[in-house]
């Protein structure tokens, strides 16, 4: 579904932040993606998202190569990417209904579906009660998932989280990494950048390493050397 | 439950940026509006003034006779009356008026001075014509034709080169009035673009979300025409009836004061039109303008 071929990245005329990504991510998979702060973490993710553009090699999404395709194509390939952001980037002039409800507007849908569709969502996060709350009046946890409403609501076909755990509190992070279980379950691809070990060791995914721009994919860790490690 | 769609950028939360826009588009609208009445004056003048002159021209019965001799003001009466008569048979002329000494004392006065019972002074004889084709020229020639064999010293002016002149001279005024209304209308355009590149400046990052979550530059666009369309639009009514007031305030001072020299500001549909096509003008090109800088400023956005 998404492949990185000899992938470079380097901004203006400075060195490359990533250097030779080369991986692919299956319909379906579930990623963690990690290392060390600087490791270029932030720009992988702009490259999945498509608010970077490499500067070499190839990289294709959906079938598509996003190096050649036309603005249009690449917004339509959008559509298809939820994010979820670290510091949430909530509107905060909107709703937590009109936040979760933007990617909605955006894709055209009728406001009879976006109405029915933010409903469902919202109370899928727990938020049914706040849906005419405005984020300054929400707590951390309750942005997060207003944001992570917002990056799940038009059924994305891949979700990325940039750390998405990190500013709250164990139990709210373990509950929103349960969302995040139960959405790839249905088929959702997931890449969630973190730093969080504890987290990486408890869901026990495969995890891209990133390390002075390179990559390199880990397996699942076995659970007996989970169990030894703790 | 929202009923009304929230705008997705919060453009009209920079209060102190829309207010400045919104007076600087009013005050600009509305000296376009007045500059629009004034090249309606100045098209109504002009009219006026043409009319006046065109169509007519006038006969002169000099004093001094070809030989030299001046002569008596009864014999150039009599030759007056003689060119009425030749003239009056002319089928291309609609009247024939034999100008009195006290209307040519009067035409003379600018220059001489009160010359009012100074029977001596030999004042020429005037005719004014009226023709019925103004623009034919072989009628005029042949009426020219008919002034020499009454007369061969008299002589006729169709008032051509004065009229060319009046002609060029209101046109200078009336170009100068629609350049001010130009003008106008472009610093009002101007004023909205620079609100635009600063609002997209401001929005940046939400901008960036939109685009992140699939949102074409079309649909961004179109918040920003719709600001536009609406604030715009709105600052350009107000401006335009303001302007429209201030024509008619000063169009009623105006007219207690010289109401001989100009004429009356005329309040008529072609008027009317021309007024509102003022906001709708400063309204589309700004909606234009909006949408051509959003657009060149996403198109370089990833």
């Amino acid at each position: 579904m998404i492949t990185f071929e000899h992938v470079g990245l380097r901004y203006n005329i400075g060195p490359e932040v990533l250097t030779d990504i080369t991986f692919t991510l299956e319909q379906g998979a579930f990623h963690f993606l990690s290392g060390p702060s600087g490791a270029g973490k932030t720009s992988l993710m702009k490259l999945l998202y498509l608010s970077q553009l490499p500067t070499r090699g190839s990289v294709q999404m959906f079938g598509q190569d996003v190096t050649i395709a036309t603005r249009a194509q690449r917004m339509m390939i959008r559509q298809r990417i939820g994010v979820v952001f670290q510091e949430f980037r909530l509107l905060p002039h909107l709703s937590a209904f009109d936040n979760v409800a933007l990617p909605l507007r955006i894709m055209g849908r009728k406001p009879h579906d976006i109405k029915n569709a933010c409903r469902e969502i919202l109370e899928w996060v727990g938020l049914a009660d706040h849906m005419h709350a405005r984020p300054e009046i929400l707590s951390g946890g309750q942005q997060q998932r207003v944001a992570i409403a917002r990056a799940v609501i038009g059924k994305p076909r891949l979700l990325l989280a940039d750390e998405p755990t990190g500013s709250l509190d164990d139990a709210t992070g373990y509950r929103i990494m349960s969302l995040f279980e139960q959405l790839n379950r249905m088929g959702t691809t997931i890449v969630i950048a973190t730093h969080n070990q504890q987290m990486m060791d408890h869901f026990n995914h495969p995890r891209l390493m990133l390390d002075k721009g390179n990559l390199a994919v880990q397996p699942p860790t076995p659970k007996a050397a989970l169990k030894a490690a703790h | 439950m929202a009923t009304k769609k929230p705008a997705d950028l919060a453009l009209e939360k920079d209060d102190v940026g829309t207010k400045f826009v919104t007076l600087v588009v009013i005050m600009m609208t509305a000296l376009a509006t007045l500059a629009m009445g004034g090249a309606l004056v100045v098209h109504s003048l002009r009219a006026s003034w043409v009319g006046e002159v065109s169509g007519h021209m006038t006969i002169e019965i000099p004093v001094t006779a070809a030989d030299g001799t001046v002569r008596e003001t009864e014999s150039l009466g009599i030759i007056a009356e003689q060119m009425r008569d030749a003239l009056s048979k002319d089928i291309d002329i609609d009247s024939v008026r034999l100008m009195s000494r006290s209307d040519v004392e009067k035409l003379v006065q600018p220059w001489l001075g009160d010359v009012a019972g100074t029977a001596d002074l030999p004042l020429p004889a005037l005719i004014a014509v009226r023709l019925k084709h103004p623009n034919d020229a072989q009628a005029i020639g042949e009426i020219a034709q008919t002034v020499k064999r009454v007369d061969p010293v008299a002589t006729s002016e169709t008032h051509q080169a004065w009229l060319a002149d009046l002609k060029r001279f209101s046109l200078v005024l009336l170009m100068a009035a629609l350049l001010m209304a130009a003008a106008t209308i472009a610093c009002s355009i101007l004023s909205v673009t620079g609100a635009v590149k600063a609002r997209l400046a401001a929005h940046h990052a939400d901008i960036d979300l939109l685009h992140v979550m699939g949102a074409t530059d079309n649909y961004i666009g179109g918040q920003f025409v719709r600001l536009v369309v609406k604030n715009v639009g709105r600052a350009a009514l107000i401006g335009t009836v303001a302007g429209m007031i201030a024509l008619k305030t000063g169009g009623l001072v105006a007219g207690e004061l010289q109401a001989a020299m100009l004429p009356a500001f005329r309040w008529d549909f072609t008027a009317l039109l021309w007024f509102a096509v003022c906001p709708a003008l400063v309204t589309g090109l700004s909606l234009l303008a909006a949408r051509f800088t959003v657009l060149r400023t996403l198109a370089v956005m990833p």
